[in-house]
């Protein structure tokens, strides 16, 4: 009967597996400026919509393994969806030294924005060429306030792409690179809206 | 030879005896005899009298089988049936009862019984079954006879009933036929029993049976008149419909009854004879048997007047036209021009409050000659405007000139003056020079423009109305657009509740997006259950682990 226990016992003991080691990442981190104060004076752009591709819509982390063939990792996870953790670091890199006062859609003063801005995420993972990249294309698009409608005056059509080199390993090194990516992007639509004809 | 020589004895003496030369059972048709000579008798001691009745024909008699009744009981036997020496009728023999003997008086009535259906009722009926059968009502005289001369319908009063038989005559079309009802106050009291035509004087007679007690009712005062149908009289106070009894409506009848305002009289007793009128109207009037004639000559038409029609004084009726230019006038005085008509009149003193009697005929005779020379003058005025009919009118006219008796044809004539008519033509022409002096043209150029203006307030009008019609689909539309609006404004706010922005589809996003996340997480697993199903048992769930890895260490590999 002892040795019976006894075989059980390693049984079980046997098909236990080590707990999975799971790690989650945020894009936007807390920082101690917050720029809560809204000055009136800065023209208000709105961050209409971020659209993101269908392989980033899920909470794995993605790593580019060859050319056409992608890696979903499993202890890797985003702690938000990635579509709105991208939304809130780009909003708030967009208004980090900012001329002007980008808001999201959802807030009251979107509506006296004079210009919006549609973004469409269509690649950010890290790559086996150990670089991060990031890639889409967005829509800006000046209002005139004057009007009762806020009628669309011209809409300008950008594309982007940014690439940034690896130099530790693993993937928190890597989201922290991606970072850096959104940075790179607020600050390349600081300068398209600049150039707009209503600025 | 000795027995020989014995002395002969004397015989015995014999014995006569008695022969009977009839036999007992002789007896026997003797008493046969003697019965049947007795059933003889009796037969024909209690057989009755044999009588003989002459009819037109035997319709349904049949000898040995028909029956004589009275009041429905046997009284004889039809014997024999024969036809009449001439010809001309069917003699019957028929063997009556012995106890019907004394009955068979010389005005007894027989007849054929059998089923007959009049508007007077339906009789006969048990002889369907029974076949026909002679039926005898007895008579009354003291007479007593065999031979009778059979009716050929029922009688319709039987001799002797107590009553009254009158004679009623008539001159109108109206005719009426046995049997027909002769009604008093809607209760019929007597019968018409036989009719007869006098060719002579071409009237038609009925002679009429009043049964007992009504007959006391008969005075000499009673007069007779139509009831037949329905009478129906249009008066001044509406249409009045009269009828007899529900069996006059079907046939005719007569009633009767003392005019009102006279005597009842003697009451009759023996067979009289009385005139039947078209109504009680015409048979009231002619209660006044005395009447004094007079002519009056009419120079206008006479269109519209009818014998008969009335003679009224200030109102009062006291007389009647007795006829219409038929007196002897010849044809040249017809043909001359201003030709007066003459229409006799009667003027009745019984009508004027005089004695129906020759002392008041005087009197009124006596009187109008008066009246007339003092002006006393006929016209002819309209009584019915719809129908025209026309009456002899007599008034005083104090103005007229005076006027001696005249006297044509037998008459006395009543001086006549214009009509009606006459005077209707000339305020007829004054009425029509009146028209003719209306200004017509100026009434007609007001009217004209009465109807302009008339026109012009209808289009004012027309216009109105549109304007508040306009205004009242305005209100409507107002209406309906306010609702319209309450409507969208509540369906924006329940979509509003769903909205991109609303909370709800937030909560429903979120819960969606986080239940897609969950779906894609168990997508490698349920890959790899699929795949491996005791993976999930034996693995550890690391498996190779591929992480990004540096610019210097890529080359190596990126499984770690």
């Amino acid at each position: 009967m002892k040795i019976i226990t006894i075989c059980l016992c390693i049984l079980l003991i046997s098909c236990t597996s080590e707990p999975l080691n799971v790690r989650y990442y945020l894009l936007h981190t807390p920082q101690k400026k917050v720029d809560t104060k809204s000055d009136v004076a800065k023209p208000i752009v709105v961050v209409q919509s971020l659209k993101i591709a269908d392989y980033l819509r899920q909470s794995n982390l993605v790593l580019q393994v060859d050319e056409y063939e992608l890696h979903y990792s499993r202890q890797d996870v985003w702690a938000e969806e990635l579509g709105s953790s991208f939304y809130n670091a780009l909003l708030q890199d967009l208004n980090t030294n900012s001329q002007r006062n980008y808001v999201a859609s959802s807030s009251p003063e979107a509506i006296g924005a004079t210009t919006t801005i549609n973004i469409k995420l269509e690649h950010f993972h890290a790559t086996d060429a150990s670089t991060v990249v990031s890639s889409g294309r967005y829509w800006l698009s000046a209002n005139d306030l004057k009007t009762a409608k806020n009628k669309v005056l011209a809409t300008s059509s950008h594309s982007f792409y940014f690439e940034s080199q690896l130099k530790q390993d693993g993937y928190s090194h890597a989201v922290e690179k991606l970072r850096t990516l959104v940075v790179n992007l607020a600050n390349q639509i600081e300068k398209d809206i600049a150039a707009l004809p209503n600025n | 030879m000795s027995k020989e020589q014995q002395p002969p004895t004397l015989p015995e003496e014999a014995l006569v005896k008695p022969v009977r030369t009839v036999s007992k059972i002789w007896l026997v048709p003797i008493v046969a005899l003697f019965i049947g000579v007795w059933m003889v008798y009796y037969q024909w001691s209690n057989q009755g009298q044999l009588i003989t009745l002459q009819f037109k024909t035997a319709n349904g008699l049949e000898a040995g089988k028909t029956k004589i009744k009275t009041r429905d009981v046997d009284i004889g036997l039809v014997r024999d049936i024969e036809l009449s020496e001439d010809l001309s009728g069917v003699v019957v023999t028929v063997r009556m009862h012995k106890k019907v003997a004394p009955i068979l008086h010389s005005d007894n009535q027989f007849w054929i019984v059998s089923p007959s259906v009049s508007l007077n009722g339906i009789s006969g009926l048990g002889t369907i079954l029974s076949g026909p059968y002679i039926n005898m009502a007895p008579g009354i005289d003291k007479q007593m006879s065999e031979d009778f001369v059979a009716l050929e319908a029922p009688p319709v009063t039987p001799a002797g009933t107590p009553g009254l038989h009158v004679t009623l005559n008539s001159e109108s079309e109206f005719a009426y036929k046995k049997g027909d009802p002769v009604i008093y106050k809607g209760i019929k009291v007597g019968e018409f029993e036989d009719i007869h035509f006098n060719f002579k004087e071409r009237i038609v007679y009925y002679n009429t049976f009043i049964e007992a007690p009504y007959h006391k009712l008969i005075t000499s005062n009673t007069t007779f008149w139509d009831i037949s149908g329905v009478q129906m009289e249009l008066g001044a106070s509406g249409v009045k419909v009269s009828t007899g009894s529900l069996e006059t409506l079907l046939t005719n009848g007569v009633t009767f009854g003392i005019p009102e305002g006279m005597p009842v009289g003697e009451q009759i007793n023996g067979r009289s004879f009385f005139d039947i009128h078209p109504s009680y109207a015409s048979a009231s009037e002619e209660r006044f048997k005395l009447s004094a004639e007079y002519v009056i000559l009419v120079k206008d038409t006479i269109r519209g007047l009818q014998v008969g029609a009335p003679v009224e004084y200030r109102g009062l009726i006291i007389g009647k036209v007795l006829a219409i230019n038929s007196l002897d006038t010849t044809q040249e005085d017809l043909l001359e021009q201003g030709y007066d008509i003459p229409v006799v009149i009667s003027i009745q003193p019984g009508r004027v409050q005089q004695p129906d009697n020759a002392i008041g005929l005087a009197f009124i005779r006596k009187q109008t000659s008066l009246w007339i020379e003092q002006g006393l003058r006929a016209t002819l005025k309209t009584g019915n405007l719809l129908t025209g009919a026309l009456f002899v009118d007599l008034q005083h006219y104090p103005d007229a000139p005076p006027l001696k008796s005249q006297r044509q044809m037998g008459y006395e004539v009543i001086p006549t003056i214009t009509g009606e008519f006459s005077e209707i033509t000339s305020k007829v022409t004054a009425i029509l020079d009146n028209i003719n002096e209306i200004k017509l043209k100026e009434i007609s150029e007001n009217a004209n423009t009465m109807l302009s203006q008339i026109s012009q307030s209808a289009q004012a009008l027309q216009a109105t109305a549109s304007s508040v019609e306009r205004l009242l689909n305005t209100v409507q539309e107002d209406k309906i657009s306010s609702t319209l609006t309450n409507t969208l404004e509540n369906i924006s706010n329940l979509t509003q509740d769903y909205s991109a922005d609303s909370e709800t589809y937030k909560e429903l996003n979120h819960t969606m997006q986080s239940l897609q996340g969950t779906l894609k997480e168990l997508q490698p697993l349920l890959m790899q259950l699929n795949s491996k199903p005791n993976s999930l048992i034996f693995t550890n769930g690391n498996g190779p682990r591929l992480i990004p890895k540096a610019k210097a260490n890529s080359k190596d590999g990126a499984i770690n």
